[in-house]
């Protein structure tokens, strides 16, 4: 027990206390007549492992019940939360194509790294006159820091995942690479010689059909873990002012040895056609050694002895804070009942709970449920190594210039072998940049 | 009569306007029913294209796929892996987002290097496609979902396969060649631009199966947690033409067929099913929302109206302007019938005196000379006498006739003193009443005196309803004239007359029609029919040009009462005006030169007139000058000696030098009579306009033909005295 205090201790090191916020908000028009109000709650369907309640096994569950119970005790208006799921990959879809239109999100819940996006678009509310004062404190204070942008906070922090790779233990043993097993489910880093020396004898020894690594380059799903492998050698990805810095010795270097795996056979044959989804499936059907991993592949969670985890080369991780959005879409009552319900979610212990089984972002619910999150002592002890892959930065996601709907193309013509690494860093610096600025011309934010 | 007409016209108007909305409502109706039938054809023809359309890029598919496998076949691979690399660059190459072999055994090798072991999930699914081509299937098209959730993946395609036969790698057999095609792909072929307005589609393609499964929606299934049915998104809407049920048989027996729906939202369509041809178990489905049909019939219809309307607008001024010319046509015979019956009318009325008059002339010229008849004789000419004035106040009434209806009569305005005009009324008609032995009473109330008004056309009205009175009352009866005032207001006052007699009494068909001209009504209680069937019909036009009202009210054996009421502005005073009643009596007043006889100078044409009159005058003790025409008049009178003629009588139609003419020159002469001479017209002309031209040539008085020879003896003892002729006029 004190060795979980001393873990959740290390994990609260950049925690404090906030006092004096948003405490004591109402919600208003109780009272007035009832009207009848969908609220439209959107998610990408998403695997959950929820402790406290094994029945919900994904976000719909999770959202449909808690949603069920907030319009059951809501009395200002007759609220229905509508949860619409929607595929990672129908993204824009399902969320920016729809701005302007009926089925609008009111609320949001995903990962950051599409929402952050979302709050330059001048559609998403700042929350703080919803966020109580004992809400603010039960949040670690380093998931309200990437929450907010301009000292606003957009996005309310629910859950995060760790990104690093796992990979399969038998076959680096039927390999020979035993020496770099881990031990138990703990987070190893290995240097790029390391690295090389490992793809390389994986690709010599494991069967003609089993690949080393995932690589993808087809579209953009995946892609935030690609740009993990450029930091590998030393590349912080972008410059003081926020811009991508692509053309760094080390930025290119790590192109050099990304572009070199498909020659020496790191990945399957034409990595630039496939997509994240192939190697998921290549890595659940044994025929993939190494692969992404965040805690949420419970699949593996009952046989988590037969694999490794390790960081990205050049010992980077990455995190996926889950969260939620409101949107404001024209009507101040929606935007009054989605604060509403994120209120309720927040200050009810048995919705709040739903978030351990990955790493909850509630003290209370981590403390509690510390010792039942997998991992959840690993993933702590490797928060040193999280970088921050997004740098807050304007434009990520959503619209045909977005950073994500520029950068795969040229990682897919790299892996193809069509451009040089120094050609692609060009390109990519070049195609990242003007997102970048398209972003920030066009960042409004919600007042 | 005119409220009846009136009343139907409206009712022709509101039947012609019932007529025209039925019309139109049939009309629109049909042309909905048309336009409807035109879109359905439309849509029809659209479908199909858009049916073949994917038939054919179904039939592409599979033909590329076939090539692929020809391909594969000759590159005789060794291993799985270096047939799926094959795949993967034949893929990445191809409209396909997959390439899969189904092995005999189930297992699927793609060209992502995964394999789908039926007997095992992967990401928690189990994909296993041996089904679609377990009854010998050589191609197949299916709609096919592949749900990741673990992975967070969701992916619609439409699958194409292919049977292989004979195609082995690495020992394993494969049964088929398979391509998945993003469902985004063959959307392409059928998209609906035929109903865009202002960027707007108001219809959609759809191809589903025979369980309503979406093959290739509107779009793709967008959210993962609803329902993508057809007859779920059918449940929904809130009407339906078709049940569930119907429509599954519909599909089951592959019928094209159509129906109406109304969607949740309330927006009405019309949904469109075709099947696809040979071995393709789907339904082309293509919804069109109702608005697309109504505004097309809309547009026809607004043309369509306007159209009618402006045929209306022509059609009913070409009416108008018919009816107007038959309006006049009618008016054009009834004035020709109207004349046509006056003539008879007037034949028969001037043929029956002057008939009087012949046989009253044959029989004084067989008979005079015959001792013992004188009597007999003077008798006949009293006849006579009466039958010619009878003649003459004919003519007098059809003259008055004439101008009332032509308008042309000229009221006069002057200061009346309504006791005076009673008491010449009944002055004038006391003796022709009370020789007949009829009472004759007058009650007046008259708290305004003095009225304006035209004394002489009042007189004529109420001459002839007391003078009918007496006619048609017998002896020992009473005919009561009473006359009141109702004040108006501070300036005006209505006189009413009231005539009631205790006489025979009209017949209500008569009483009806008493107003019309020569209506008279034959009644043999009654000694006198004699009149010309005029004067009621001249009184009624003569109170309403004066404003007023003239009503009866008669019984049978009873009595008449006519009631005349006479609005009027009432006069500032009334002495002033009581003397100009009677202003023929000057005459008396005047008498001629003494010491010489009163010479005339008569300028007439008519060599008849001009002996009658020389020898009336002469025997009167006239010296009378005859002129043949004005030019001779003007020549003996320029010949004569000043002061040498008192008078001349100037008849204005005359030849050589017309009556007016003449009188200007006489006036213009340079000699001391030539102004102070006094002229008379002499005229059968007796309108306003005459006797205006005769004063504006310098004339003095006038007098009508036939002549008056009490009137003409009096004018003329009256002129013969004047000196100033200007001074005595009496138009």
């Amino acid at each position: 027990m004190k060795r979980l205090q001393r873990i959740i201790g290390l994990f609260l090191v950049a925690a404090c206390l906030l006092s004096g916020c948003g405490a004591g908000v109402q919600p208003e028009g109780r009272g007035e007549q009832k009207r009848d109000v969908t609220i439209i709650l959107k998610a990408p369907v998403q695997e959950m492992n929820c402790i406290s309640n094994p029945e919900i096994t994904n976000t719909q569950a999770f959202l449909e019940r808690v949603g069920y119970a907030f319009t059951e005790q809501y009395e200002a208006a007759n609220v229905t939360i509508d949860v619409k799921m929607f595929a990672l990959a129908d993204e824009v879809s399902a969320v920016a194509e729809t701005f302007d239109t009926e089925d609008a999100p009111d609320i949001l819940y995903e990962g950051y790294f599409n929402m952050a996006g979302y709050i330059h678009t001048g559609r998403v509310v700042p929350l703080d006159d919803m966020i109580t004062e004992a809400i603010r404190s039960d949040i670690y204070d380093s998931a309200w820091t990437i929450s907010m942008t301009n000292g606003k906070t957009y996005m309310m922090p629910f859950l995060t995942m760790q990104n690093i790779l796992i990979y399969n233990k038998e076959y680096f043993q039927s390999c020979g690479l035993d020496a770099y097993c881990g031990e138990g489910t703990e987070i190893q880093n290995w240097t790029m010689d390391e690295w090389t020396e490992i793809l390389d004898t994986l690709a010599a020894n494991l069967p003609e059909d089993v690949h080393p690594i995932a690589m993808y380059g087809k579209n953009n799903q995946g892609d935030t873990h690609i740009m993990s492998y450029l930091r590998a050698f030393g590349s912080k990805i972008f410059d003081d002012e926020g811009n991508f810095d692509l053309e760094s010795p080390e930025a290119v270097r790590a192109l050099e040895w990304l572009q070199g795996g498909v020659e020496r056979g790191w990945y399957p044959p034409h990595p630039e056609n496939l997509e994240m989804k192939d190697c998921s499936e290549l890595f659940s059907t044994k025929k993939m050694v190494l692969y992404n991993f965040n805690g949420a592949n419970k699949s593996l969670y009952d046989d988590l002895n037969h694999y490794g985890f390790v960081n990205y080369p050049g010992d980077v991780a990455t995190s996926f804070p889950n969260g939620f959005e409101v949107f404001d879409n024209g009507d101040e009552e929606k935007v009054r009942i989605a604060k509403d319900f994120l209120r309720y979610l927040y200050e009810t212990p048995e919705w709040l709970e739903l978030s351990a089984g990955n790493i909850p972002m509630s003290k209370t619910v981590a403390e509690k449920h510390a010792g039942q999150i997998t991992m959840l002592s690993d993933f702590v002890a490797n928060s040193g190594h999280v970088v921050d892959f997004m740098n807050n930065s304007p434009n990520w996601q959503g619209e045909n210039d977005s950073v994500r709907s520029v950068f795969y193309p040229h990682i897919a013509e790299l892996l193809a072998g069509q451009v040089t690494p120094e050609e692609c860093a060009a390109a990519l610096n070049r195609d990242c940049n003007a997102a970048l600025e398209s972003g920030r011309q066009r960042s409004v934010l919600h007042k | 009569m005119k409220s009846n007409s009136k009343g139907f016209f409206v009712l022709k108007i509101v039947a012609g306007l019932l007529i025209i909305s039925i019309t139109m409502a049939v009309y629109i109706s049909q042309l909905n029913q048309m336009v409807t039938h035109n879109m359905l054809n439309t849509i029809s023809e659209l479908a199909h294209h858009d049916k073949r359309s994917i038939e054919a890029f179904i039939e592409t598919s599979w033909d590329e796929l076939e090539g692929m496998a020809q391909r594969f076949a000759t590159y005789r691979c060794e291993t799985i892996l270096e047939m799926e690399t094959r795949m993967n660059l034949e893929c990445a190459t191809s409209d396909f987002s997959h390439i899969y072999l189904l092995a005999e055994d189930g297992k699927i090798y793609t060209d992502k290097y995964v394999v789908y072991d039926p007997a095992q999930d992967t990401l928690d699914r189990q994909v296993d496609l041996r089904p679609y081509f377990s009854n010998g299937e050589d191609r197949v098209v299916t709609r096919w979902d592949d749900k990741a959730e673990a992975a967070g993946m969701s992916r619609e395609y439409v699958l194409y396969g292919v049977r292989l036969e004979d195609f082995e790698v690495d020992g394993i057999k494969m049964r088929a060649l398979i391509g998945l095609s993003d469902t985004n792909t063959i959307q392409r072929h059928i998209v609906l631009d035929s109903f865009l307005k202002d960027g707007v589609r108001r219809g959609y393609c759809a191809v589903v199966s025979t369980s309503g499964e979406y093959v290739i929606g509107i779009q793709k299934t967008l959210y993962l947690n609803e329902v993508n049915n057809f007859y779920h998104v059918l449940s929904a809407g809130t009407y339906a033409e078709l049940t569930n049920e119907q429509i599954a048989q519909k599909l089951e027996n592959s019928e094209t067929f159509s129906f109406h729906y109304t969607d949740v939202d309330g927006v009405g369509k019309l949904l469109y099913f075709t099947p696809f041809d040979g071995n393709i178990d789907w339904y082309f489905m293509m919804v069109v929302e109702s608005r697309a049909f109504t505004e097309r019939s809309q547009a026809f219809a607004i043309l369509s109206v306007a159209m009618l309307v402006i045929v209306m607008l022509v059609a009913t001024l070409l009416l108008l302007a018919l009816t107007a010319s038959h309006y006049k046509t009618v008016q054009a015979v009834a004035r020709a019938k109207s004349q046509s019956e006056f003539l008879s009318n007037m034949s028969h009325e001037i043929r029956t005196p002057l008939n009087g008059l012949i046989g009253l002339n044959h029989l004084m010229m067989t008979r005079i000379g015959n001792p013992g008849q004188e009597e007999q004789v003077k008798d006949w000419l009293r006849k006579s006498h009466s039958t010619a004035n009878y003649l003459l106040s004919l003519v007098n009434d059809v003259l008055d006739m004439s101008k009332l209806q032509a308008g042309k009569v000229d009221l006069i305005s002057e200061p009346i003193l309504v006791e005076t005009l009673v008491d010449a009324i009944w002055s004038m008609q006391r003796d022709n009443i009370e020789s007949r032995e009829v009472q004759f009473v007058v009650e007046q109330e008259i708290p305004v005196p003095c009225v304006m008004g035209d004394s002489t056309r009042i007189k004529q009205v109420l001459m002839n309803i007391v003078g009918n009175a007496a006619k048609f009352t017998s002896k020992g009866g009473c005919i009561t004239l009473s006359v009141s005032q109702e004040k108006t207001d501070e300036t005006h006052v209505t006189t009413i007359y009231r005539c009631q007699d205790t006489g025979v009494g009209m017949s209500k068909e008569f009483v009806e029609r008493i107003f019309d001209a020569f209506s008279q009504e034959r009644n043999k209680n009654s000694d006198s029919v004699k009149g010309t069937g005029l004067g009621m019909a001249i009184s009624k036009l003569l109170v309403d040009a004066m404003g007023g009202e003239i009503r009866v009210e008669s019984e049978l054996n009873v009595g008449t009462v006519f009631t005349v009421s006479l609005p009027a502005e009432i006069a500032d005073a009334e002495s002033e005006y009581a003397d100009q009643c009677f202003p023929q009596m000057l005459a008396e007043d005047h008498p001629a030169h003494p010491g010489r006889p009163v010479k005339v100078l008569m300028a007439e044409d008519n060599e008849l007139n001009a002996e009658i009159l020389m020898d009336i005058l002469t025997d009167e003790g006239f010296e009378v000058v005859h002129a043949e025409n004005g030019q001779e008049a003007v020549r003996r009178f320029a010949e004569s000696s000043p002061g040498e003629f008192d008078i001349i009588l100037m008849d204005m139609q005359m030849p050589v030098l017309d009556g007016c003419s003449a009188a200007m020159e006489i006036r213009s002469l340079n000699r001391p009579d030539a102004k102070t001479v006094v002229i008379f017209a002499c005229t059968a002309n007796t309108f306003k306009e005459d006797r205006d031209r005769a004063v504006e040539s310098g004339m003095n008085d006038f007098l009508a033909k036939p002549i008056d020879v009490n009137v003409l003896l009096n004018k003329l003892s009256a002129g013969g005295a004047s000196t100033s002729p200007n001074t005595s006029t009496k138009f």
